[in-house]
Parts: C-alpha cells; sequence; structure tokens
C-alpha cells in the first residue's frame, strides 16, 4: 500500500488512512523518490499528531464509558443494599438495620441521598429519614466520647462528618415529607410528621438547665477518686485465672457541694423541677444524709407524675426503694419497685431489684418469675431502655431517644 | 325435737365454729427442703458412684441427714455474649463469639439453651431451645450487627441476674456462662460505680447472696484486657470488674480465658463434670427457719475429693409471709 504523492485524499480517508497505514507499514515512506521526501515527511507529521489526538479521544472516551458504566454499577448495587437495609429497618429488626446503616462511611452515605425514591410511598420517605437520624444518633455519640477504633466510623479525634451527613440527609427527606403530606392532607403523616419536628427541636435552654448540668457534672466527679490499684494474676489447672483488686477512694466532698448548692439554685427558681429534685434526694443518699433523701425523693416522685415525667418518676421509685431496703423497710422497698414497674413497664432494673427482694425474702418463685419479665422488651425493639442506663445523660437524652422509639413504631407500622 | 331447733343448732355450730375461726390464728405448714448441686472431683476429674452416705451437710453448723435426689444429666443454659462497646471497639468479640461456639458443641440432646445479649441493658436473642443451631445462628449474627450504641453503658450483672432467672427452677443444673471482658459499669443490681466501699460491699453482698443461695453456677469466659496499663487500672477502679473470684464465688463458677488453646477441651471437661454432679436433698432440723442466711458446708465422709457446692441458702421470713411457700431451693 502505497499513497500518492500527488492529490489530497478526503479528510475521512485520510484519517482511515493514517490510522491503518501508520500502523501497517511504519517507516516505509523513506523509500520514496527524493524529490517526494519532504511533502511526505511533512504529510507524516501531521497524520502523527492526528493521530496522537484521535487515540487521546478515544482513551478517553472508552474511560468515560467504562466509568459511566462502573458508576451505574456500583450505584445498583447500592441502591439494592439501601432497599435491604431499609426494609429490614421497616419489616425485620430494626436494630439491625441500623446497626449496618451506622458503619456507612461519610461519602457513601452522601451517595446513598441522591438516589431516587419515588413519592408514591411516603412512609419509605419517613422510614429512611428514621434510618438518618438513628445512624446520626450512633455517630454522634461516638465522635462525642470516643477516639479511634478499629470498627469506627469517624476519624481519629471524633470527626462529625458522619453524623452531619446524615443529619443533612434527614432534614432533606423531612421537608419532602412535609411537602407530600400537606399535599395529601394525609393526617397520620402530618402527625408523624409533626412529632418529628417536636423531636428535633433544641433542647430546652434556660438558666435552671445550665445548673442543672452544672449540677450533673460536680455529681458525676465526686465519685470515687482511684488511689491505688493492686493487680494479681495466677495459672491454674482451669486456665488463666486471676483478680483485679481495686481500693475505691476518697469522696470527693468538694463536688458533692457544688452539685448540691447547683440542684438547690434550680429548685429555688423552679420548685417542682423533679429531675433536680431526683439528683439531689440521690445525692444526699450518697452523703449518708437517708432521712433528707427520702424527704426529696418523695417529692421527686410526687412533682414528676403530675408533670408526667416518667424518667424522673421511674428513678425515685427505684432509688426510694433501694433507700427502703438498705434500712430493712423490705414492705416499703417492694412497693416502690412496683410503683416503678407501673410508671415504666418497660424498664428492667425495677423488676431485677424487686425479684431479687422477693428472693431474699424466701418467695424464690415468684422472685425469678419478677426478673424474668425484666426481659420483655419494648414495642418496637427487642432492647431494652431502662432510664438507669442513661441516668448520667440525663432526662434529655432519654426523652430525645424514646421519642425516636415512638416515630420508629410509627414508620413500622 | 322438731324441726326449727335442729336448724338453729346447725346454724349455732356454724356460727360458733366460723367465730372460732376468726379468732384462732392461721397456721401454715411449710415444709422447707434445701437442694444442693454438688460437684466432686478429684484431679480435675469428676468423681461417680457416690451414695447419700458418703455426704456430710452442716447447716449452720448443725449435721443434717440428706438423700441423694439424682445426678444432674441435663444441663440448663444461659449462654450471655456481652455486645458492648469495650469488646467491640477492641476486636474480642470474634474470639468470644468463637469461645461460645465451641461451648455449644459440647451440648447434649437434652440440654437446654437460651441465648441473650447485653450491653446498656440485657436482650433475649433466643429463648430456652434444645436447638443448639440456632443459636449458633444467632451467635454469629450478634457479631455482625454489634455496634456502639446512644449511651452505651454495660450492665453485665443485671444481664447475669436476668440470664439466672431463665434457667433456675429446672430439673438440670443451671448454668449462666457469660463471655466478656469483664467491665461492668453501669448495673444496678449489683452496682460498679462506688460512692462508698462499704455501701458497694453491701449491695454485692445482696445479689451475690442471691445467685449463691439458688444454687445458679456462674461461669466466665473472658478476654482480660491489658493489664498494668493506668487505664485499665483506673477503668476497673471507676467501673468494676467481674472477676473469677466474683464467678466463682456465686455457687462454684469457673474462668477461662477466651484464647486459651485448650478451651475447647476445658469447657467439654466443665460441662461433663457439671452433668456428673449430685443433687442432694434435706429437711433442715436442728436450725431455727426463717431467720435469713444459713452458712452450709459440704464435704465427704472417708473419702477423698474436691467439692463445689453452694455456700448457704437463704431461709425467707415465711412466719410474716402467709403467701410465701418458702425457700423452695
Amino acid at each position: 500500500m502505497v499513497l500518492p504523492s500527488s492529490g489530497r485524499p478526503s479528510a475521512p480517508v485520510l484519517t482511515r488512512g493514517l490510522l491503518t497505514l501508520d500502523l501497517l507499514v511504519g517507516d516505509t515512506g523513506s523509500k520514496r523518490d527524493m524529490a517526494g521526501t519532504d511533502t511526505l515527511t511533512l504529510s507524516r507529521r501531521r497524520r502523527c499528531s492526528r493521530e496522537m489526538v484521535l487515540w487521546a479521544l478515544t482513551t478517553v472516551t472508552a474511560v468515560v464509558v467504562v466509568h459511566v458504566r462502573t458508576a451505574n454499577l456500583v450505584a445498583a448495587l447500592e441502591q439494592s443494599h439501601l432497599v435491604q437495609v431499609l426494609d429490614q429497618y421497616r419489616r425485620g429488626d430494626a436494630d439491625a438495620a441500623v446497626a449496618t446503616f451506622a458503619l456507612w462511611d461519610a461519602k457513601r452515605v452522601d451517595a446513598e441521598t441522591r438516589l431516587p425514591i419515588g413519592d408514591d410511598d411516603p412512609w419509605a420517605i419517613a422510614a429512611l429519614a428514621m434510618l438518618h437520624v438513628e445512624a446520626a444518633l450512633v455517630n454522634d455519640l461516638a465522635a462525642r466520647s470516643w477516639p479511634a477504633a478499629p470498627r469506627d466510623t469517624v476519624s481519629p479525634k471524633g470527626s462529625r462528618a458522619v453524623p452531619n451527613v446524615h443529619s443533612r440527609a434527614s432534614i432533606v427527606l423531612m421537608q419532602r415529607l412535609g411537602e407530600i403530606a400537606r399535599g395529601r392532607q394525609d393526617s397520620r403523616l402530618l402527625e408523624f410528621y409533626r412529632r418529628s419536628a417536636v423531636a428535633g427541636a433544641p433542647n430546652r435552654v434556660s438558666p435552671e438547665d445550665d445548673s442543672l448540668w452544672n449540677g450533673r457534672f460536680h455529681e458525676h466527679w465526686m465519685g470515687p477518686e482511684i488511689c491505688c490499684g493492686g493487680i494479681s494474676f495466677s495459672t491454674s489447672t482451669a486456665g488463666e485465672s486471676g483478680r483485679i483488686e481495686s481500693s475505691h477512694g476518697r469522696f470527693v466532698r468538694s463536688h458533692a457541694f457544688e452539685a448540691e448548692k447547683a440542684f438547690r439554685d434550680v429548685l429555688s427558681q423552679q420548685p417542682t423541677f423533679a429531675e433536680a429534685r431526683l439528683r439531689l434526694g440521690r445525692l444526699l443518699y450518697f452523703l449518708d444524709r437517708a432521712e433528707d433523701s427520702e424527704r426529696e425523693l418523695v417529692r421527686a416522685l410526687k412533682d414528676a407524675r403530675a408533670a408526667n415525667d416518667v424518667f424522673s418518676g421511674y428513678l425515685a421509685a427505684l432509688f426510694l426503694g433501694q433507700l427502703h431496703e438498705d434500712r430493712g423497710r423490705t414492705k416499703q422497698a417492694a412497693e416502690s419497685y412496683e410503683t416503678g414497674i407501673a410508671i415504666f413497664p418497660s424498664g428492667q432494673s425495677a423488676y431485677l431489684s424487686l425479684g431479687r427482694l422477693l428472693i431474699a425474702s424466701g418467695d424464690a418463685d415468684k422472685g425469678w418469675r419478677t426478673a424474668r419479665s425484666a426481659l420483655a422488651g419494648q414495642p418496637g425493639s427487642n432492647t431494652t431502655f431502662d432510664p438507669w442506663y442513661v441516668y448520667p445523660a440525663g432526662s434529655i437524652v432519654w426523652e430525645y431517644a424514646r421519642q425516636v422509639q415512638e416515630l420508629r413504631v410509627m414508620v413500622r407500622q | 325435737m322438731t324441726l326449727f331447733p335442729r336448724s338453729w343448732l346447725c346454724l349455732a355450730i356454724l356460727l360458733l365454729d366460723y367465730g372460732a375461726a376468726e379468732q384462732q390464728p392461721q397456721f401454715q405448714t411449710f415444709i422447707e427442703g434445701v437442694r444442693i448441686d454438688v460437684l466432686v472431683s478429684d484431679g480435675g476429674r469428676p468423681i461417680s458412684g457416690l451414695t447419700a452416705e458418703d455426704f456430710e451437710v452442716l447447716d449452720n453448723g448443725v449435721p443434717q441427714r440428706v438423700a441423694l435426689a439424682s445426678a444432674a444429666a441435663s444441663l440448663s443454659i444461659a449462654l450471655m455474649l456481652d455486645t458492648s462497646s469495650s469488646v467491640a471497639d477492641s476486636g474480642h468479640l470474634s474470639d468470644l463469639v468463637r469461645a461460645g461456639q465451641l461451648l455449644l458443641s459440647t451440648l447434649s440432646p437434652d440440654d437446654t439453651v437460651a441465648f441473650l445479649t447485653f450491653s446498656r441493658g440485657v436482650r433475649m436473642v433466643v429463648p430456652s431451645t434444645r436447638d443448639a443451631r440456632s443459636v449458633n445462628s444467632a451467635l454469629l449474627a450478634a457479631r455482625s450487627r454489634t455496634v456502639r450504641r446512644l449511651a452505651d453503658r454495660t450492665a453485665m450483672w443485671d444481664a447475669v441476674f436476668a440470664g439466672a432467672s431463665l434457667v433456675t427452677g429446672g430439673s438440670g443444673r443451671s448454668l449462666v456462662c457469660v463471655l466478656t471482658d469483664g467491665a461492668d459499669n453501669a448495673s444496678w443490681v449489683l452496682p460498679t460505680q462506688p460512692r462508698d466501699a462499704r455501701w458497694t460491699i453491701d449491695q454485692k453482698a445482696r445479689t451475690i447472696d442471691v445467685l449463691r443461695g439458688s444454687g445458679i453456677v456462674v461461669d466466665v469466659v473472658w478476654i482480660r484486657r491489658k493489664p498494668g496499663s493506668l487505664s485499665v487500672q483506673l477503668d476497673d477502679g471507676i467501673n468494676g470488674t467481674l472477676s473469677p473470684y466474683d464467678a466463682a464465688d456465686s455457687a462454684g463458677g469457673m474462668a477461662f480465658s477466651a484464647r486459651d488453646a485448650k478451651l475447647p477441651q476445658r469447657l467439654a471437661d466443665r460441662l461433663t463434670a457439671l452433668r456428673a454432679g449430685y443433687v442432694l436433698t434435706y429437711t433442715p432440723a436442728g436450725v431455727p427457719r426463717g431467720d435469713g442466711w444459713h452458712k452450709l458446708i459440704v464435704r465427704l465422709k472417708n473419702k477423698r475429693g474436691k467439692i463445689q457446692a453452694r455456700t448457704g441458702y437463704f431461709s425467707g421470713p415465711v412466719a410474716s409471709k402467709p403467701d410465701a411457700r418458702g425457700t423452695q431451693q
């Protein structure tokens, strides 16, 4: 194949020719006569530069095509995974779904929010919004409380990237849901939207709360000072065994003093604030002022019931039961624990306390039966959320979590 | 005699009888039987073939006449997996799950097992069943789904107590097997956030005594965190740690390392020993009743062997509780 040295082929022909020729003949052009050498060399240079451009274009096109197809594939896979998680949250083990979703990194969560979800099933949107909220809560606490860990979804030093991206996604979804609910005049959907707005409202901010938080801080730190810890281990035929012995140190009086002052400040401004009185009663119990403690706890129980404050009422009953038990008043202790159960039947600690008390009183059958009731769980969830387990965090955290649980129940119906 | 006076007489007798019943105090009879699960071993191997005459039981120092009810052939187990942050974050969960699978593989068809997980609360995953495979599946699923939760804390002793409620009262030997790193910072029934040492001891005694008094064995398969570091010492001091001592203190419980290369054999031996245990019963004689804690001593007569048994029982205040049925251990 030899190109004519005279005459110009049309552009498409030239292009095709350049590609095929140079691929096939290489330096064949050098065999031409000297008169045509310059022309041919120039022509080849042009051809080479065009060839490079074409190659670049082809490569770019190929890369774009592969990228788009891969992206579609990944999106399809992720969508299917998201659909599975969402379905599990709505119809299966919701806790497991939250656990899975909470482990996704920020980039992936961000990508998921762009996936289209139709308006035909608004409860799917509601469920996805709740899934984002719960995953944000899990990661928010991790970001606040812990440094990096092997399975951590947040970066070292507690990045807030993951909770933030979940929060943004939930806000977008809830806005959309609000529009749908208003458009359809769906009362149940509007109820969900209203309740979720209440749950998402900023925490109460008032001078009393500041004092309460201050008191809680000191209440927490008045705990044990660790003076020393002795550790001994041995190896026996049964395997490694050992005993860690710690001696607990002094009671930090200064923190106890500050905590009591803060709680009394709160109560001077707001005498019916049950949580402040509850904490004051608990504090006095540890200060060996049992009679003062009992008086405050009884009042806290009364105020909490009047205000429908489940957190404070349940714990006041629990603490009172313990106080009665300490003083050998078995009957009153049992009544207090029963009051706690009546206030929040889904708790665990009141059942366990009452069960233990009954067993120690000689009624083992009834005692173990009562203890077994602690495993009944909560509706919509297999996990319990006993106020005692979040006592250090306070009623705000518990109330918020309880509202989230209730909203979860709504989207699962 | 006419009918009229007869009917009056009957009525009078009835009224007299009613009045007498109103005036007399009601006496109820309580048969307070005590059950003791006993393991006897020599050099780590269970001893079989013993009779009631081979045992000596002292109730508050007073010798008792015991009967040998039967051998505890089957086991009733509550398998409890710690899924709290301290376990999940440190990568210990896989080791604990593997230990749980080993335990399940050594069960016999007559054994029942319930599976529970715990972190800030306790959750029953699989109720008591003879189907160990379903428990195995749940165990693996628990590993994959464990993640930090809101306000995550660990209430291990609450979980142990709730787990014990599932296995008590059965015909077989009751065992609570806890897979954990031992950290507890939220239990209510056995507080491990001590404000005062004396108070902590009192609280601890209440729960441990109840477990001991019920004859429930608490075994622990645990991952020990790095000992000696300051953070661990502080953590143990603040949060408390379930030591093997505590486990053994309940009723002859044992502690195993989840990373022990001989763990499969040790667990198999342990279950064999539990199955080969003896159940002694007696009705207390020569000791007051309803007076609280009774100390028990169990030993062999004229034979060598190591005894593992409960160290006491509660004799409830039955006189003041007409509805109580006494301590049926």
